[in-house]
């Protein structure tokens, strides 16, 4: 092999290793996934009862508004037991940062969480909020649904 | 408030901007840490509706003015129409709140009961936001994110923010901490006394809760406290508490339970807590015997920590003085806070004042940025005394600053120090190095040397036939003690852990206008008439200088100054110069800079001595 060979050679596996690396990173940067932001995490309330009603309340809003009021983000459809204690408007669950506060709205019953009464409340794991007979459980469910991790 | 320089809110009550630490307008400035003057004090009504009792104290209405919330309007039925099934429940409906519950603007947050019953529920609290606590100046209130302390302009980076710590108490009935609502609206500060910080009251479920908000207390209280503890830190309990209970007795409140349980204790720090024993009274001899109960209660408190056991006159203390403090207590002849502070600070000073020390000396003076001329003098002397390996230096420092301009100003400066220092080196320094003890009477030393260049530059002043004259401080390091005489605006400060301390009194014509409550503290800077001066060396055939003895402690400074300095830099800004400068040398050039970077208007001068405890502290 003559030395231009050598040469030629050579610069045709740099060419070859840089389109590799070329191709490595676009690969690598165009399925861009969503930001790569802390895992959302939906919060719930999960209403306690018997009957068949909805139970389940995806907390997705900034503020939202419980009540039997037909304009309430969170109805509490008539049938529910317990709904005639539940006022128009009731209460509004409002989510500041990561956390959520729960707000009586001058109910005519109140609110109470974990059993006290209460006009303002930050909401955490498992905490039980009654608006009037009607409880829930405020619960800070993960995205995914996996097992949580215990920090 | 807007900062000017870079445009970034601040709350209304910052000094310096939390994004780039410019000062901001003062005139903006709540003037919160001010106590307002006995006289002028206001009570406030704790509100129109306080249908639950009534209080149980009388109270001075020298003025009203409303509790500063917002009292929310009680909406019984909010939803007209409402057609809600209600509950049974009490006419009133008073519980404990849950853990998490906010109350207030802040908010607080609720994160435990302590003590609960019908009437009064009390919670460990925090602030929901976190806080960073300058380093500086312990303002705590700087929230996440700010770079500079809205109170101080110190650099808070690399400091944990936090939750402020709080006591809440709540009750369905106004009166049952109805005193600490009342302290909590005069707005009143003291390092020394936890006093209330905020009142409000908020509507659960259509019944008014009344709240009032204490700085949380260390878990120790003087009842858990072993004794007999440390004299030095008894006594400096001591003076912290006799000083907070003076302040809180100007301002008519008697604590009525001025016992250990009442008092927090924390690194070093004693304050009082638990007001709710306190009332606030009409001022007179009544008054007078309630203010003595808390003064003697003190004392038995302090004497208990100091031996372990009650009083008793037979139970002999180091130094004498404070047996006798306590025996003059005790017979009823030492009955105010004020008096017991006073007491007690000297004993500290006798028992801290060091037996062997150093002196280190930092000196500069400037002709700043406009004048032609340094008028300014300044003197240093001292000797050095080692006798059985105790070091007690003698000192003497003066900064003299003249005025009458050119071949006068100067001229008066120099003469003045010329004389002291002829007269130092004549009796003061001879007598106090070369004789036996008793040495000098300082005071009167300092008087008649004040009076030698007063006099010398009084005629030198008829000679030349101009209107020269000068202003001069002046002090004397002895026996761990400065003596302090001065004369003029020329100023003496002192500088400790405390913070910094102006010692002399301007003989000027706003300081008198200060003194008598005709301008503020804050306008005498930029007065007109901030440079007419009543008193001075040369302008009249004698002159009596204001004289100061003040004891000195381990790593205590003294900085003397021409009003070329403290006319233009203040006095939060020298303490953090001189704080941050690693020696007084550096410290006097950063004084000077700081002061020339104000402008550098007039003559700048500074003498800042430190003293250095050898040995035995």
């Amino acid at each position: 092999m003559n030395p231009s060979d050598t040469i030629t050679l050579a610069l045709g596996v740099v060419a070859l290793l840089m389109v590799v690396a070329i191709a490595l990173t676009l690969i690598r940067r165009r399925p861009a996934p969503p930001p790569a932001a802390p895992p959302e995490s939906i919060a719930l309330l999960e209403r306690i009862g018997e009957d068949d009603g909805p139970r389940i309340y995806a907390l997705h809003r900034p503020v939202m508004i419980i009540g039997r009021g037909e304009e309430s983000d969170i109805r509490i459809a008539p049938e529910v037991p317990g709904a005639l204690t539940v006022s128009r408007r009731h209460a509004q669950i409002r989510r500041e940062d990561t956390e959520h506060v729960v707000e009586d709205l001058g109910s005519e019953n109140g609110i109470r969480v974990n059993g006290l009464i209460t006009h303002r409340n930050l909401l955490r794991e498992g905490y039980r909020v009654s608006l009037g007979t009607v409880e829930f459980v405020y619960r800070q469910a993960e995205s995914s649904g996996a097992a949580r991790s215990v920090s | 408030m807007k900062c000017e320089v870079c445009g970034t809110y601040n709350p209304t009550e910052a000094r310096f901007c939390r994004r780039c630490s410019a000062a901001l307008p003062r005139e903006a400035k709540v003037n919160a840490s001010q106590p307002a003057p006995v006289g002028e004090m206001t009570t406030a009504p704790l509100s129109d509706d306080d249908a639950l009792g009534t209080h149980p104290f009388e109270t001075p209405t020298l003025g009203t003015r409303p509790l500063n919330e917002a009292e929310p309007v009680v909406q019984e039925q909010p939803t007209s129409l409402d057609d809600t099934q209600p509950l049974p429940r009490p006419r009133f409906l008073f519980e404990t709140l849950p853990i998490g519950a906010l109350v207030g603007s802040l908010p607080y947050e609720i994160l435990s009961a302590i003590n609960t019953d019908s009437v009064v529920n009390i919670y460990a609290a925090q602030d929901r936001r976190k806080r960073i606590r300058c380093r500086s100046c312990a303002f705590n209130r700087n929230t996440f994110g700010d770079e500079y302390c809205q109170q101080c302009g110190a650099l808070l980076a690399g400091i944990e923010p936090h939750h402020p710590r709080f006591t809440v108490k709540e009750s369905i009935a106004a009166d049952a901490i109805a005193v600490e609502r009342r302290l909590a609206d005069l707005r009143l500060h003291h390092g020394g006394a936890m006093l209330p910080v905020d009142t409000f009251s908020e509507t659960i479920a259509g019944t008014r809760r009344y709240y009032v908000v204490l700085p949380e207390p260390s878990p120790s209280t003087g009842e858990s406290l072993a004794a007999p503890q440390e004299l030095l830190d008894v006594l400096q309990w001591g003076v912290m508490l006799s000083e907070s209970l003076a302040f809180l007795h100007q301002r008519n409140i008697v604590l009525g339970a001025a016992d250990l349980s009442h008092i927090s204790f924390e690194n070093k720090m004693a304050r009082w807590f638990d007001f709710t024993s306190a009332r606030i009274v009409t001022p007179g001899v009544e008054a007078r015997t309630w203010f003595k109960e808390d003064v003697a209660t003190l004392a038995a408190s302090l004497f208990v920590l100091l031996t372990g056991q009650m009083y008793s006159p037979r139970v002999v203390l180091e130094p004498p003085s404070l047996s006798q403090t306590f025996a003059d207590v005790f017979a009823g002849q030492l009955t105010t806070a004020a008096a017991l502070a006073d007491r007690l600070r000297s004993a500290l000073a006798e028992v801290r004042r060091p037996s062997s020390y150093d002196i280190r000396v930092g000196r500069l003076t400037d002709v700043g940025h406009i004048r032609q001329l340094n008028e300014d003098s300044l003197l240093t002397l001292e000797a050095g005394q080692v006798h059985r390996s105790v070091s007690r230096p003698i000192g003497l420092y003066v900064v003299a600053d003249g005025a009458g301009g050119h071949a006068a100003g100067d001229v008066a400066s120099g003469i003045a120090i010329r004389t002291i220092a002829r007269q130092a080196l004549e009796n003061l320094f001879p007598q106090q190095i070369a004789e036996a003890p008793p040495g000098i009477d300082v005071a009167s030393w300092m008087r008649s040397a004040v009076q030698s260049a007063n006099e010398a530059v009084h005629r030198q002043r008829a000679v030349a036939r101009t209107d020269m004259g000068t202003v001069l401080v002046m002090a004397i390091i002895l026996d761990g003690e400065a003596h302090i005489a001065h004369v003029g605006d020329s100023r003496a400060y002192l500088i400790n852990e405390a913070g910094i301390k102006q010692l002399t009194v301007d003989h000027s014509l706003v300081q008198r206008l200060v003194d008598t409550g005709q301008i503020k503290p804050e306008e005498a800077r930029t007065h007109e008439n901030r440079n007419v001066i009543y008193k001075m060396i040369g302008d009249r055939p004698k002159v009596e200088p204001d004289l100061q003895r003040v004891a000195l402690a381990p790593s205590d400074r003294l900085l003397l100054c021409s009003d070329g300095l403290c006319g233009y830099v203040d006095d939060i800004e020298m303490l953090q110069i001189i704080r941050s400068s690693s020696s007084p040398q550096e410290a006097c050039q950063h004084l000077i800079d700081a002061a020339n970077a104000a402008g550098g208007a007039d003559n700048i001068t500074a003498v800042l001595v430190q003293i250095d405890a050898l040995g035995d502290v």
